[in-house]
């Protein structure tokens, strides 16, 4: 295991390595005398151990006490695990084994308080060799201190040729003003608004008027129908993890997708895997139609 | 640094002496719905609104419901000459230039704005007559593409190709010379230009409009 810290990272930050003595841990303490993302805490430390197991998925080199420590200030743990779980990798059928494997793992990590950053299903080892499936056993975990300036786990780089592909994490500050509200315009209440519209009056525009009083004009007029408009608009409160394409539909496909693999799962016939994949089908051709929908709107016909 | 970007984007202008009692322009021609509505197809409903938050897929459904209510709005400032200050508010996204070593300098950003969307539509009915009265006085050079509808940089280089093979046939020796002046659109005197266009013919109440239009 190798770290390599940008020289421009280093004239702010300090980065002192960490050993800790064990041959599968690695670390780095990173600190600065500013408070880091807005939080009062002037370090973090990044921990990475590289987990190898012998006897088939049972015994693994580096133990949970080890990756999860109770520390007053930020830890992220980045690690190459060589553990499967249903919590990274929902898709993915499990041998009892490995699931008496992850759960010593996960159960220290719930109780340190520690969330798993990876997005479920997205695969960060490829096999060079064999047709081994793709798997999540390169896994993120961040505190609740750390959580919030957490702004992004990205798996979006190619291969450096290993089999395991590079991951960026992304801290920032968080935003502390919320976003405001966003009008939905395609859903404006065209029933209600259209005959308030037919009716609409502008004031009239005061004749031989000095600069000011056009302004006051313009500006009192367009602020009236731009509130009679945004009154029939309905809004929504987009937060950092929202979606601007997901719909109310799509919440049912997933429910109907996650219930159907659940189901398929319990009682493997063939009858429920075909129902299972139809609805997975439907699910993700649902999200395909739903971002084209937003990102490509047809364009309206002008009379 | 916000000071710094605001300075360098926009800088600071002589201060206007303020304007006298506003009189309509004499022989306007009359603002008409087909006017409005022209305009409006010409904007793109996905393109992002400014500070106001009013896309034009609203107002083209405003103008499709009540079509006198963007023709009493926007009437008054054509008859005018004037822009009104009110529509000049923007929102300005600063972006980072790609490929920069270091982004100390304000020309190491570009400034994307938003103004407000009903602003847009009257720019491009004044655009549009403009360029109508610069086409009638023979205002445009011949081989003209910026900011014309129907010609693109694509003509222009191909306008230059043309050029340049014409002149090479007879075998003469072509060479090319590229200006750019540095923040030029930032820098016209407006008084200068007023003169210009009005020489040219360009009707009065088009020059008044342009003048305030580039005013603080």
């Amino acid at each position: 295991m190798a770290a390599y810290v940008h020289m421009a990272f280093l004239s702010n930050y300090t980065v002192l390595p960490r050993f800790k003595g064990l041959d599968n841990v690695r670390g780095l303490d990173i600190s600065c005398n500013e408070p880091l993302f807005g939080t009062a805490f002037h370090s973090f430390k990044i921990i990475n151990p590289y987990s190898t197991n012998t006897v088939g998925h049972r015994i693994h080199s580096v133990q949970p006490d080890v990756l999860f420590p109770d520390l007053g200030f930020c830890p992220l743990v980045v690690e190459d695990l060589n553990i499967h779980n249903p919590l990274s990798d929902p898709l993915r059928h499990f041998w009892r084994q490995e699931i008496s494997s992850w759960t010593p793992y996960f159960e220290k990590a719930a109780e340190s308080g520690f969330a798993l950053l990876t997005p479920a299903g997205e695969y960060t080892r490829f096999s060079l060799v064999g047709k081994a499936h793709p798997s999540v056993i390169d896994l993120a975990f961040a505190n609740p201190a750390l959580l919030a300036v957490v702004k992004s786990w990205e798996a979006s780089l190619p291969s450096t040729g290993s089999d395991h592909i590079p991951i960026t994490i992304t801290l920032a500050s968080p935003s502390l003003n919320a976003k405001p509200p966003r009008p939905r315009w395609a859903d404006t209440d065209s029933e209600t608004l259209d005959p308030i519209i037919k009716g609409f009056q502008v004031p009239a525009a005061p004749s031989y008027p000095t600069p000011p009083k056009l302004d006051e004009w313009m500006l009192e007029s367009l602020n009236r129908l731009v509130a009679l408009l945004k009154q029939h608009t309905p809004v929504s409160r987009p937060s950092h993890h929202s979606k601007p394409w997901w719909t109310p539909h799509l919440t049912v496909l997933r429910r109907e997708y996650h219930k159907a693999t659940r189901a398929a799962k319990k009682h493997d016939t063939p009858h429920m895997r075909e129902v299972a994949g139809t609805s997975r089908v439907g699910y993700f051709k649902g999200i395909k139609a739903a971002k084209n929908k937003h990102f490509y709107p047809p364009e309206p016909l002008d009379d | 640094m916000n000071n710094v970007l605001l300075e360098h984007f926009f800088p600071p202008k002589e201060p206007s002496s303020p304007l006298p009692r506003l009189r309509p322009h004499n022989s306007v021609p009359p603002l008409t719905t087909e006017e409005v509505a022209t305009a409006l197809s010409m904007c793109s409903p996905t393109s992002a609104p400014g500070p106001d938050g009013i896309p034009y897929s609203t107002w083209k459904q405003v103008n499709k419901t009540n079509p006198s209510i963007l023709l009493q709005k926007l009437a008054p400032l054509i008859l005018l000459g004037y822009h009104s200050a009110s529509l000049k508010g923007l929102k300005g996204v600063v972006l980072h230039k790609p490929g920069k070593p270091l982004y100390e300098t304000p020309s190491s950003f570009r400034i994307n704005v938003l103004i407000r969307t009903f602003s847009n539509i009257l720019e491009r009915i004044i655009a549009a007559r403009l360029l109508t009265a610069a086409r009638l006085r023979g205002l445009l050079h011949p081989k003209e593409c910026g900011s014309l509808p129907g010609l693109s940089t694509y003509d222009a280089c191909l306008t230059l190709t043309n050029d340049v093979k014409t002149l090479q046939r007879p075998r003469l020796k072509v060479s090319s010379q590229f200006l750019d002046i540095k923040a030029g659109f930032d820098n016209v005197d407006i008084n200068t230009l007023a003169r210009i266009v009005r020489e040219g013919g360009i009707p009065p109440f088009l020059v008044s409009r342009a003048s305030s239009f580039l005013e603080e």
